[in-house]
């Protein structure tokens, strides 16, 4: 379902070397280490992980959000459009947050203001950005509303968050970081707390604007179902790190990283039947971090001495392409 | 309307409570006021006679109920000790305590919320230590030790301000706001402390929600978070706190005024208390039970204006 | 899945083996534990923070002046010297003396006692009263527990003051009535508190589970009560030992508390009081007890409150 060839597109968005640390003296963890991502014009990347592997924080880091949740920059650049957003003060990204770059978060009610109208909230960001009069940002406001088709959208801009369920919610939150036609939207699991059909409209809103607004999107999610639905890359990480990434439809039918082998074995998929294989074993804690792959105690290919050894980096292996696996699967050795 | 109406219909019952059980103890207390009023050398006729005036010589619940219907006429009856129709007397002494009260309820609120927001803006972080201390150190002292000192320092020392006695507001606004200020001060200090303690709790707990990092990634600047986003969320529960500290500030009138020898409601308490004027108590009951309610009143209807939500439901 | 899941909790189950989470988990409940393991933790953690640890010390030490000191001290705190009045501080008065010529440092002492007691009854009182009408009203719930928390709403409004200058009008000055007056004041926080942990153990999940196999009710709910409100009780009476002393104070100063000669901190402060202008050094001893004594308290309060757990209070 790729709009866009891998390599087309200018690249709004670009990270390097992302590395987040929360913590103080001997307690210090690293969720995100070395994270790289890009984002191409118009074009949907699904970064997929599970809890603890440490995407959420990257989407916060990204935006230079995590100093509110504790976390500290230490290393890597964001640059969007030219510019680095995490050298800049937090003042001046102020500028640049709900402007070029719109985040939705996974709990749609939670993260709407209890006490302030729907619409309000929308207008605040219009204002915020694009000053003018209260009209004409109440104005854009229900004009959001409505593109994210909230029926009766001129009445319900006027409404509390509370009358309104966690889709309806969320298709709120989509207006409200849409509103000032960022060119990157960052989605962190806007649809694992909706029911599955409303999960799915959701996306298909989501897409659908995508397309519309031109917007790159960078996509969390721990579902690989949503990933494949939607997305044009994805990128798997695992313990902070990204383990394998490039388009959806190669990775997910020719997947080199095990643990990307895991995730698809355990994904529940239409037309296949039979047992789902968990991973064996669990996500380690962030202080406990295995030396060399951090998945080889769980992985069936494990190769002592080579895989917990000395730290594994990702490989580009072209055609957008990436893995950190030092012995890669090829569709052939294993059936998926 | 369901405030109003449950307001409405507990008011004069509370109303009634309160001054029942007072009206019950005191006529419970050992001691005869007749006797004392009578004097030292008064024979049982004089007493008698006393006693008849007073109203002493009917049941219990009959003088309760005439001083209940006296009420509604606006008559409290007479004071013991002074001769003086009760409603007069506490008239009289109203405007210092008012002063005072609201003078030290804008001082502890402004100063309280302030410095509560402050210590949120960086938690850990130097200023919100010394909020910390200057709060826990306004929470452990008396009031009237602050009083004392603020005297020493102030009156006695600097010679700026006068220390002690009210000038009513006729007089003039300088001489009036020279002798409230340290009075009020020293009223202030403890529910300033409080509330900046329960402020920097509340606000702190708002901060931490989900909300607030959406407002961050809109690009909100921090000043627009405070006003906008956290203001009336954090709102209901330091308005809930504000208000029984209202009310303990009431108390405190009492101890400041004998410090600095204020003429005000606060003594007429203490001489009426001590010297068993017991109408002169009621009246004093009577009032402080209405400004509860009506405080409890305001600090309901708050609740609506700041949290849209709650009109749908009984505030918590 | 929040930020904080991510931060903290890796989950030990693979994303794709769980069902999709609808809220937010809640964080792990932790069971009732021993009661040894549960005072040991509590005392460790109180201990690791400095602050704390000398605020328990500090408490130690004035226990123990309360206990021993006045055998200890030489001068006897009653002793009229009227040629000695209003001295200031000196060798031979360490503190000076008062209007009566006593030695103040001896009467502090003394005091100490008085106050301690005073602190002790007033708390003592709003347990007594408080811990069962909590249990009470959050076990059975229902009107019982309207018309308990009605009257518990309109005593929280009453000043407490005023409620024990109204009892000491009635029965008479004397530092037993007016603090028993402060401990009816202070029994509906202790109520709240108690009533809320009933309430909130009365509806977990393991309390069904433990009727469900049989055991007796009123059993369950006694034993896990309990525990469970041990602890923020014990935080609200280490504030309210501090908020006694103040109250105290102020009813001995308005002269409904202690009557003379027996001195405690805050008949002290009235005695300076009255001699202010004369003797103005008089405030600061008893009124510097009393501070550090309630700043004592309420800092092992807020530790405790860490202590336990909960974290997002006042302090």
């Amino acid at each position: 379902m790729s709009k866009h060839d891998a390599t087309t597109g200018d690249i709004v968005l670009e990270a390097r070397g992302l590395t987040v640390e929360f913590g103080a003296g001997s307690g210090v963890v690293r969720p995100v280490d070395g994270v790289d991502l890009m984002l191409r014009r118009g074009e949907m990347l699904g970064l997929v992980g599970e809890s603890g592997s440490g995407k959420s924080v990257t989407s916060l880091a990204i935006t230079g959000l995590t100093e509110y949740t504790g976390g500290r920059i230490v290393a890597g650049s964001v640059r969007l459009g030219g510019t680095d957003v995490l050298a800049l003060t937090p003042k001046q990204r102020s500028a640049i947050l709900g402007r070029d770059i719109g985040m939705i978060f996974q709990q749609p009610r939670r993260s709407l203001n209890p006490t302030m109208s729907v619409g309000g909230q929308i207008a605040e960001s219009v204002r915020r950005h694009r000053g003018g009069s209260r009209k004409d940002a109440w104005a854009r406001a229900v004009e959001m509303l409505d593109r994210v088709r909230i029926p009766d959208a001129a009445r319900r801009a006027h409404e509390m968050p509370f009358s309104f369920s966690g889709g309806m919610a969320q298709r709120v939150m989509i207006a409200m970081a849409l509103a000032c036609e960022p060119s990157v939207l960052i989605a962190d699991e806007p649809t694992t707390a909706l029911d599955a059909t409303v999960q799915a409209r959701v996306m298909e809103l989501l897409a659908e604007l995508q397309h519309d607004l031109d917007v790159a999107v960078l996509l969390i999610t721990h579902d690989l179902g949503v990933a494949s639905g939607t997305c044009d890359r994805i990128a798997v990480m695992y313990c902070g790190q990204i383990v394998e990434e490039g388009p959806t439809a190669d990775v997910l039918v020719r997947a080199s990283h095990p643990y990307t082998k895991g995730l698809l074995a355990a994904t529940p998929r239409r037309g296949r039947g039979g047992r789902l294989d968990p991973i064996p074993g669990s996500v380690p804690p962030p202080d406990e971090i295995p030396p060399g792959c951090r998945f080889h105690p769980r992985c069936s290919m494990f190769a002592p001495g080579v895989c917990d050894t000395e730290v594994i980096d990702l490989v580009h292996r072209g055609e957008g392409r990436a893995d950190r696996c030092v012995h890669p699967q090829t569709a052939a050795s294993l059936s998926v | 309307m369901t405030t109003l109406r449950r307001v409405v219909i507990t008011t004069p019952i509370l109303f009634l409570l309160v001054t029942f059980s007072v009206f019950a103890m005191m006529a419970a207390a050992p001691g005869d006021p007749a006797i004392d009023l009578a004097g030292q050398n008064a024979t049982d006729e004089d007493v008698a006679r006393v006693r008849a005036e007073l109203g002493l010589d009917r049941s219990f619940l009959v003088q309760y109920w005439n001083w209940l219907s006296g009420v509604f006429t606006g008559d409290f009856g007479t004071s013991y000790s002074r001769r003086q129709p009760v409603a007069e007397l506490i008239a009289s002494r109203l405007e210092p305590t008012l002063s005072l009260a609201l003078v030290a309820i804008v001082v502890a609120v402004v100063l309280g919320v302030a410095l509560g927001v402050l210590a949120t803006v960086r938690p850990g972080g130097v200023l919100d230590r010394i909020v910390g201390v200057v709060s826990s150190a306004g929470i452990a002292l008396p009031q009237f030790w602050v009083g004392m000192l603020l005297v020493m320092v102030f009156a006695l020392t600097l010679r700026t301000m006068p220390a002690t006695g009210y000038v009513p507001l006729s007089e003039g606004v300088a001489p009036w706001a020279a002798h409230i200020v340290l009075p009020a001060v020293a009223l202030a200090v403890m529910p300033a402390a409080e509330l900046a303690r329960h402020t920097r709790g509340s606000v702190l707990e708002v901060l931490d929600k989900d909300h607030i990092l959406t407002a961050r990634a809109k690009g909100i600047p921090t000043w627009r978070i405070y006003t906008m986003h956290v203001a009336r969320n954090a709102g209901i529960p330091i308005v809930t706190v504000l208000g029984i500290r209202i009310a303990q500030l009431l108390g405190g009138t009492v101890v400041i005024e004998t410090v600095f020898g204020i003429q005000g409601l606060g003594t007429l308490t203490i001489d009426s208390v001590l010297g068993r004027d017991i109408p002169t108590i009621l009246g004093i009951v009577a009032l402080a039970a209405a400004v509860v309610l009506v405080i409890n009143l305001l600090v309901d209807l708050s609740y609506r204006f700041i949290d849209p939500r709650t009109v749908n439901r009984v505030a918590a | 899945m929040s930020l904080h899941d991510e931060k903290t909790a890796f989950a030990a189950v693979p994303e794709a083996e769980k069902l999709p989470a609808t809220e937010e988990s809640p964080r792990a409940e932790k069971g009732p534990r021993t009661d040894t393991s549960m005072v040991a933790t509590t005392v460790r953690a109180l201990c690791r923070d400095r602050v704390t640890l000398c605020a328990l010390v500090f408490l130690g030490f004035v226990t123990l002046v309360a206990v021993v000191g006045p055998l200890v001290v030489a001068t006897d705190p009653n002793t009229l010297n009227l040629r000695n009045a209003l001295v200031s501080p000196n060798a031979e008065f360490w503190l000076g003396t008062d209007d009566l010529g006593r030695d103040q440092f001896s009467r502090l002492v003394d005091a100490t006692r008085v106050t301690m007691l005073a602190a002790t009854e007033a708390v003592l009182v709003s347990v007594i009263i408080g811990l069962p009408l909590g249990l009470v009203s959050g076990y059975f719930g229902g009107k019982i527990d309207a018309v308990l928390g009605r009257l518990n709403d309109a005593l929280m409004s009453v000043p407490a003051l005023l409620l024990a200058v109204a009892v000491v009008a009635v029965v008479g000055p004397g530092l037993t009535t007016s603090m028993f007056a402060i401990g009816v004041v202070f029994s509906p926080s202790i109520f709240r508190i108690v009533r809320g942990a009933t309430m909130a153990v009365r509806s977990e999940t393991y309390v069904e589970a433990a009727a469900a196999i049989g055991c007796r009710p009123l059993r369950i709910m006694f034993v896990h009560v309990l525990r469970n409100t041990f602890p923020p009780v014990l935080v609200q009476i280490s504030l309210l030992f501090g908020i006694a002393m103040i109250a105290e104070a102020n009813l001995s100063f308005l002269g409904l508390g202690v009557t003379p000669p027996q001195a405690s901190w805050g008949s002290l402060l009235r005695t300076a009081f009255d001699n202010f202008y004369a003797a103005p050094f008089l405030m600061f001893a008893p009124g510097l007890a009393i501070a550090l004594t309630v700043l004592a308290f309420s800092q092992i309060g807020d530790g405790l409150r860490t202590a336990v757990g909960d974290t997002k209070g006042t302090r």
